[in-house]
This record gives C-alpha cells, structure tokens and sequence, in this order.
C-alpha cells in the first residue's frame, strides 16, 4: 500500500486555524503549563514555607511578602503555589478517572447497545439531570476527608457527562461510512483504529479533559470553601479562602481576592484551552460556524 | 404542507399533548427511584451508622440498639429499603434523627427559599444570556461578538462564590445598596402563602415587602444569574449561528423578505429549540450552586439544611432533602421536554 497521508496533523491544523483560535490555544496552554508546573515543583518554587508560622500576621501585600500574609502569618503566596497540588492535582485524577471509566462504559454502550445501552442509560440520565455537585458534596461527607476520597467523589460526578459524550461518539463512529469504505480498501483494523477512530476520538478527549479540569477546579475549591475539602493547615485555594472570608471586613481584601483569582486563572487557562483547540482540531465544525 | 397542521383538530393536540405529558411525568419516574435508591444505599452501605456516631462514647452498648430498634436500623437492609421505598410513595419521608420531627415539615419551610433563589436566578439569566447571544451571532465578528465572547469566557470562569464575596464586599459593604445578607429585614411583614416572599408579596399586592425582599434576593439572584449567563449566551450564539447558516434562511433572504421577519420568524424560532434544551442543563448546574450561595448570603434554604444534615449525619434528613432535589430537577426537566414538545411541531407526542 502506497503511504498516503491520512487523518491528522496537529501542526497543520493548528497553523490552518483562525487567529483568534490560535491565540486562545497559545494563551491557555501556557496558563495551564504554569499552573501544572506548580503542580509538580510547587515547592521548589515558593519562596516561603506555606506552612510556617510568623509574627506578621494579615500583613498586606508588600515586597517581602508579594501577596500578603494570612491570619497566622503564613505568606499566601508560597501557600496559593503549593496548593495548586491539591486544587489541581486532585482534580486532575478526578479527571482521568473518570475518563477510564467513561470510556469503558461509554464505547460498550455505543458499541453494543441492546439491553446494557438501556440500563446504563437509564441510570447515567438521571445522575446527569441530579447536580453533581449535592452528590459529591454527599459523598465526601460520607467518605470522610481526604485527597483520594475526593478525587473518587469528583471522579463519580463527572462521570455521567463522559459517558454520554463517549456513547454519542462511539455511535456516530459505528454509523459513518468511512469505517467500512476503509474496510473495503483492504486497511486492516490497526490502521483504522490508528489514523480514523483514535483521531476523532482524540479530538473530543481533549476538549473534555479541559473542561472537565475547569468543572474539577471549580468543585474542589467550592468545596474547600464549605469546609468540606483538603483538611487544614493544609494549603487549598477554596479553603484559604474561606478562612480569609473572615478577616474580609476587617480589611484584609487580599486574602479573599488572591485565591479566587488562582481559581479563575486555572479555569481561564483550561477554558481558553478547551474551547480554542475545539477550533483547531475540527475543521468541519469551523467551517459551519 | 400547511394541511398537516390543519388535520388537527384542537381538541385532538390537546388530548395528545395530554398523552405526551402524562408519559413524560411516568418515565419521570423510575428516574427519581433511581437516585433516591442511589442515596439510600450510600447512607446505609457506607461506615458509621449515625446513631452510634451521635452517641457511641456516650451511652452504653444496650441503649444505643434500642435507639437503632426504634429507628429499623437493626433490621436488614433490604427490609429497610422496601420500607423506605413505600413511605416514599406516600411523601413520608420520615422523622428527622437530630430534630425529631417529621424531616418533610423541615424541608417545607426551607424549600421555597430555594426554589425562589434558583428560579429567580435563572429567569435573570435567561433574560440577560439569550438576547446577549443571540444578538452576538447576528452580529458576528463585530467588536461587539468579539467583546461579548471574551466577557463570557472571562465570566465562565470567575468561581460564582467569590464573585458573591467580591459583590457583597462592592455593592453591599462599600457602597451599601443593597443588604449583605438574611432574606428579609427586622420588622418584615407578609401573610405567607407559597413561603416564596417575592411571589406572596405580589399575590397579597404587598408592595412594601416586594420592594424589600427583591433588595435582598438581588445579590444571590446576580451571582446565579452572573454564572449563567455565560453557558445560555454561548450557546444561544452557537444555535443562532447554526440556523443562519440554513439552506431556509437564503432562500427567505433569496425571497426578499425584510431582514427583521428573517431574524424573528425564521431564525429565532429555531434556534430556540436548542436553547430551550440548554435551559435544563444550566437548571442542574444552578441548584448545585445555590448550595454554596445560599451559606454566603445567609439564606435558610435546601443547601443550608442538607449541609446541618450532613454534619450532624442525619440520615433521613440527608434522603428528604436529596428526594426534593431529585423532584426540583426531575420536574423541572419534565416541563423543559414538554415546552421543547409544544414548540416543535416535529416532535411526535
């Protein structure tokens, strides 16, 4: 067989996208790149101990401390650094496991469909008209505190959309013609799988592993926020800033202001990036819009 | 063509819509089971039965079966749940383990607060999100769609409960317009009928407490309005977008028809098809979130009882009140499919 080029080029794509789509992905992929990377070296990067206590306390920002301290003294920015290991981090597992999960029920669904297509319907819809949100909230009161007990809950929660994504694909993949018109060519199933499913899979997962990471940011601080998060001392943006909720009135803005925008930036960041590179990687939708 | 809908008769679209309605109101069903069956299981499957949690180091051993005898906590779970199951059917939704009293005359005092924060909200948001959107395709890629986009994405993803601090801090603190927190002011009267103030206030012509209650619901209804917004603009843009681009709208335009009679009649009205649809999802998403509104402004709703409820492990407390979400959601979900029905006449009842 002749090598033909098929499928997909990210290069290509991306330089035949829009501008505006361009710099959406740019922006937000170095905002995410950022981010992650306080994820992963987040010590090594603040330039205090989140955790250690001094006699400055609810100092405003300042050269020393670039973002102020909190109530004990403690310098917010080491801790907004550090935290995004937890507000991240564990929405970045509650992610890929409910993407592994989603993907497995969500292709035999599509795939098989029948009896088992009905009954995972059945109950996926009326998890994903339930908010989320109560349920997770649940479960982690159920479950106890803690950063794996979490992730499981956000995990659960998110599922329902993965899975209803990941059926309607598969679906629509099953009917498509050029399945079979590969197959009739003579291109065997790794071929088919490798340059027609994984790319228009691909596309897809991209897009929601993005967003599922704004929604998981957005659950994790909002539960850090009702008490109900990573326990203290430990640094999260939800829960710090729910503590400097108090000391709001009193004047200390920064402890409020600062956190919920590392919130925002990380759901920028994920947002930019999910939406932009939609743009990108289907041309076919583009063109309609 | 137009005979179709002559074929008719009135009568006839009533019934089937009837149809429609009462097969939509009993697939409804089997979904709120689901999720009641869901929630019973996580409350009795999972460790740390409630009563030996509330008095476990307090009183000896034999009393504290005695209070699970008196709840049918020492029976088998499948007894327990068969019985839940049939007091469901009959709106028990038992008594309350930290209140003791009946868990559904606790939620009725809280509920329409809740009902009155999400829908008031949503009604905000649908007001502000579709025109924004709509307007934003027909006006696409003019500063205005450009501007609109950005505020949007930038508003998608401000976390709603800071935008309330920062709001209540701006508008509440500093400027003082509108109350920081609470439902309704010191001296506050109204004869209360649904418990809704906005709604009573205007059935009873109480302009008085009218004027009152909108002050303090205001700021909730921004935040949910605020962080909704977003999703319906987005997505009405999209629908909007869509439809312009029909083989329907070049020939209305190939017609010569006035550019108005094209937007309203034959644009606007497909796309809100989709729109309508969206409106459940962004319903769903709202509740969750008045939860965390709810406890910044100070409203006794759902959220601040399902949160009591769930420090203090109420068992029954946590199913009542997750059962009147799962009827908030389940309902609203319905009338959303039954509005879809009545607005497309392709839907086949």
């Amino acid at each position: 067989m002749s090598k033909m080029k098929t499928g997909y080029n990210f290069v290509e794509l991306f330089k035949a996208a829009p501008r505006s789509a361009r710099i959406m992905v740019v922006i937000g992929a170095s905002l995410n790149l950022l981010l992650l990377s306080f994820v992963f070296f987040g010590p090594y990067m603040a330039p205090y101990d989140p955790l250690e206590m001094t006699s400055e306390t609810l100092s405003a920002p300042s050269s020393r401390h670039l973002l102020g301290t909190d109530n004990l003294g403690r310098d917010l920015l080491s801790r907004l650094i550090v935290g995004a290991r937890y507000s991240l981090g564990i929405s970045l597992v509650a992610v890929g496991l409910s993407l592994v999960v989603g993907l497995l029920l969500g292709s035999a669904s599509g795939f098989f469909g029948g009896n088992l297509d009905r009954i995972l319907m059945l109950i996926m819809d009326a998890l994903y008209i339930f908010p989320s949100f109560i349920y997770v909230l649940i479960m982690v009161v159920v479950m106890g505190p803690g950063i794996w007990q979490t992730a499981f809950a956000l995990s659960i929660g998110r599922i329902p959309y993965n899975f209803r994504l990941i059926r309607s694909l598969t679906i629509s993949v099953k009917e498509r013609g050029f399945i079979e018109a590969q197959k009739v060519i003579g291109a065997d199933n790794w071929h088919i799988i490798r340059h027609h499913i994984a790319p228009y899979y691909l596309s897809v997962l991209f897009v929601t592993v993005s967003l599922g990471m704004a929604r998981g940011t957005l659950a994790i601080a909002g539960l850090g926020f009702l008490g109900l998060g990573v326990p203290p001392p430990t640094p999260e943006w939800g829960t710090d800033l729910a503590s400097g909720r108090t000391y709001l009135l009193s004047g200390a803005w920064w402890l409020v202001i600062f956190p919920g925008f590392f919130v925002l930036i990380a759901m920028l960041g994920f947002n930019l990036f999910s939406e932009g590179i939609d743009t990108v990687m289907n041309p076919t939708v583009r063109r309609l819009k | 063509m137009m005979r179709t809908y002559l074929v008719y008769s009135n009568e006839g679209l009533t019934m089937k819509l009837r149809y429609y309605l009462s097969m939509r109101l009993l697939l409804a069903i089997p979904t709120f089971l689901l999720l009641m069956t869901g929630v019973f299981f996580m409350m009795h499957v999972l460790p740390g039965d409630p009563v030996t949690i509330m008095f476990g180091d307090r009183y000896p051993t034999a009393y504290i079966d005695e209070i699970k005898a008196a709840y049918g906590l020492d029976r088998p779970l499948w007894d327990q749940y068969v019985e839940f199951l049939q007091d469901l059917t009959s709106f028990d939704l038992g008594i309350s383990m930290v209140y003791k009293v009946p868990v559904i005359r606790k939620v009725r005092d809280v509920f329409p607060t809740t009902i009155e924060v999400a829908i008031g909200g949503l009604l905000l948001a649908i007001i502000m999100g579709v025109p924004l959107g709509v307007i934003s395709a027909l006006k696409r890629d003019t500063p205005f769609d450009h501007i609109t986009r950005i505020v949007t994405l930038y508003l998608h993803s401000t976390p709603g409960f800071w935008l309330a601090l920062l709001m209540q801090l701006a508008l509440g603190f500093y400027l003082d317009i509108v109350p920081i927190s609470g439902r309704s002011p010191p001296g506050f009267r109204l004869t209360e009928i649904t418990g809704m103030y906005v709604v009573d206030s205007l059935l009873t012509l109480n302009f008085k407490a009218l004027r009152q209650s909108v002050r303090y619901l205001l700021l909730p209804w921004l935040t949910i309005a605020i962080t909704t917004v977003p999703y319906l603009s987005r997505l009405s843009r999209a629908a909007m977008l869509n439809v312009l681009g029909d083989d329907y709208i070049t020939t209305a335009r190939a017609k010569g028809l006035p550019d108005r009679v094209i937007t309203y009649k034959h644009a606007l009205r497909n796309a809100l098809l989709p729109i309508v649809t969206s409106v459940g999802g962004s319903f769903t998403a709202l509740l969750g979130g008045t939860v965390i509104t709810e406890k910044i402004f100070a409203l006794p709703g759902l959220g601040g009882l399902l949160m009591d409820a769930l420090t203090s492990r109420d068992f029954t407390m946590i199913q009542g009140v997750v059962a009147i979400y799962a009827i908030i959601v389940v309902l609203m979900n319905t009338i959303i499919d039954i509005v879809y029905a009545m607005a497309d006449p392709r839907v086949k009842y």
